[in-house]
């Protein structure tokens, strides 16, 4: 029986061959590389923390973006290109390919996130040296503390985002739709919140735009619409949990006549 | 295992599969078998449902009814075990275009166990890609699509091979240089090879056997006669006595009817049976084929013309 880490192989292949995915991640280097350089000139007092939120807050948006792509792309490229059906032919059941493709997916995103949150570190420590963080960190925690928790909380936001991204792209077989949804989702996600909050009904709290931007449970204070980060997360996991399931129902029924 | 005629096991066996989309009944009832070693021509207009009915043999689809082995093994039940005998192509070889063709079976070869670097330079030589193998496959014309496609098809050495109007695209030379390497296949590794068109000239000059499907439903599976002559096909002999001409032709009588005996004969048999029946004293008032020879039946399954 051949490895199901082969499996997870071929997928990273899919993903790392296309020039697609370098553009993709050049752009998360570039950026706060020069960001951070033209703030080293042009700012008077620069401050080593504010540097790494206001670029962690871009390249996380951007990175859940390119995730959005790529989990779309995941099982919906497979079938407009024809290519699902050589893929299913094989004595794999259909449960496995598609876990190996979520892992694969699940690993772009930590890699990335993984390599982007050592670089802004390391870049901004490099420029402007430690130091007081000033206002861009919240009282009482320790800048390192926060940053380290304000990606765990992105983490698991963009896995949600993109496995949502992967389930409509399983359901539908449509790339264009799992990202047109997904990118809504993440970028409207602000307002809606604020729209829905406007109806005074319980169900409201457990739509799933309330409770994206769950870094805003860090700052002390500003708890939303009473929401606790436990009951946040709890929703978070319903719908992970929701999307999975789907994904796989689908998946594992569909006639393939691609 | 339950043997056929004292000759081997089937390779694949269809029982009774039926396919419905909504209210439509797109394959009906299907039942024939693959006999091992043979190329299988799956003959039928565009539409009958040739692919369909490989897309349910390599489980991409589901039977509404009915049951698929191959090589006793059944596709729904036991799939990984049934697939693991099959390599095919499904309508077009669809591979990733980004990937050089190599990258593409380096992909399939990591997914079956024991498929070396080895086997893969075997393969791409045996295909004639060699050439051209390190290219991504964007830049490939169809033709190298489908040597690849065949490749990948023949990577595991799989008992079944499935091709799926393999000859689409293909230009004179290559459809003769596929249907010699197919029978190559067939005759000296041993791999039954199933082959689907709706060309009867491409299957009677690839085929050991076709199997004719009209709207979903099998119109006859039969061996293909590679010299005309030779095929025997039910012939009726018009004559006065039935009943003597029975006792004459003692045991090469089929059936009796009013007005004839009916006879399995291919040409020269045919000539032979009337000159005992003359000899003996019986009139033969007329000579005519009951069955219809291969050609005459897919014409009228595909209405007097070939759809091209
Ligand atoms: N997914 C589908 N939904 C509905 N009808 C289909 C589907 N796939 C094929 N058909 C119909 O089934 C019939 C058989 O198609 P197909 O198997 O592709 O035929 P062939 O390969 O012999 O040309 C056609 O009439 C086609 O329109
Ligand atoms: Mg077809």
């Amino acid at each position: 029986m051949a490895d199901f880490l082969n499996l997870v192989r071929n997928e990273n292949m899919k993903i790392y061959y296309r020039v697609r995915t370098w553009v993709m991640s050049a752009i998360l280097l570039v950026l706060p590389l020069a960001m951070s350089i033209i703030g080293r000139f042009v700012d008077d007092s620069p401050n080593m923390w504010s540097y790494v939120m206001l670029e962690s807050g871009l390249m996380t948006m951007l990175l859940s973006i390119f995730a959005v792509v790529m989990a779309a792309d995941s099982v919906a490229g497979e079938f407009s290109n024809g290519t699902i059906k050589l893929l299913l032919i094989r004595p794999w059941s259909r449960n496995k390919i598609l876990l190996s493709k979520y892992l694969a997916l699940l690993c772009y995103i930590v890699l990335n996130l993984a390599v982007f949150f050592a670089l802004t570190l390391l870049l901004n420590f490099v420029l402007f040296g430690g130091g007081d963080s000033g206002s861009s960190i919240p009282s009482g925690w320790s800048p390192f503390g926060y940053v380290t928790a304000w990606y765990g909380l992105n983490l698991i936001e963009m896995a949600v985002v993109a496995t949502m991204a992967f389930m409509i792209s399983s359901v539908f077989r449509s790339g264009g739709l799992a990202i047109g949804l997904s990118i809504f989702a993440l970028l409207g996600s602000g307002i809606i919140s604020s729209l829905l909050s406007l109806i005074d009904k319980p169900w409201i709290d457990y739509v799933l735009f309330m409770h994206f931007g769950l870094e805003r449970y860090l700052n002390a204070g500003e708890l939303f619409r009473g929401h606790s980060l436990g009951f946040s997360l709890g929703v978070l996991a319903g719908y992970y949990v929701l999307f999975l399931a789907l994904s796989w129902y689908v998946f594992n029924r569909r006639d393939v006549a691609a | 295992m339950e043997r056929h005629g004292g000759g081997a096991e089937p390779v694949v066996r269809l029982v009774n599969v039926t396919k419905r989309i909504g209210k439509r009944t797109i394959i009906d009832n299907l039942t024939f078998d693959v006999p091992p070693g043979e190329v299988f021509g799956f003959l039928g207009p565009n539409g009958s449902g040739k692919t369909t009915t490989i897309r349910m043999m390599v489980g991409l689809m589901r039977m509404t009814s009915g049951e698929i082995y191959i090589k006793g093994r059944s596709i729904r039940t036991e799939f990984e075990a049934a697939v693991r005998q099959v390599g095919a192509i499904v309508e077009n070889p669809e591979m990733y275009k980004f990937l050089t063709g190599y990258q593409n079976l380096v992909h399939y070869a990591r997914m079956l166990p024991g498929i070396g670097k080895r086997r893969i330079d075997e393969v791409v030589e045996l295909v004639g890609l060699s050439d051209r193998i390190h290219d991504k496959v964007k830049t490939y014309s169809l033709g190298m699509r489908q040597r690849l496609g065949v490749a990948q098809a023949i990577l595991h050495r799989p008992a079944l091979l499935v091709l799926d109007e393999p000859t689409n695209g293909l230009d004179p030379a290559g459809i003769r240089e596929l249907r010699d390497y197919l029978r190559h296949l067939a005759k000296h590794e041993g791999t039954t090879v199933l082959v689907s068109s709706h060309l009867l000239s491409e299957m009677e000059l690839m085929c050991d056997r076709v199997a004719i499907i009209q709207q979903g439903r099998l119109v006859d599976v039969r061996p293909i006669r590679r010299d005309a002559g030779a095929e025997k096909l039910e012939i009726l002999f018009e004559v006065d006595r039935p009943d003597t001409a029975s006792e004459v032709l003692d045991g090469v009588v089929l059936r009796t009817e009013s007005g004839g005996i009916v006879v399995t004969a291919g040409r020269e048999e045919t000539a032979d049976i009337n000159a005992r029946l003359v000899a003996a004293g019986v009139r033969v008032y007329g000579i005519r084929t009951v069955t219809k020879s291969l050609e005459d039946q897919f014409l009228e399954v595909t209405g007097g013309g070939r759809i091209g």
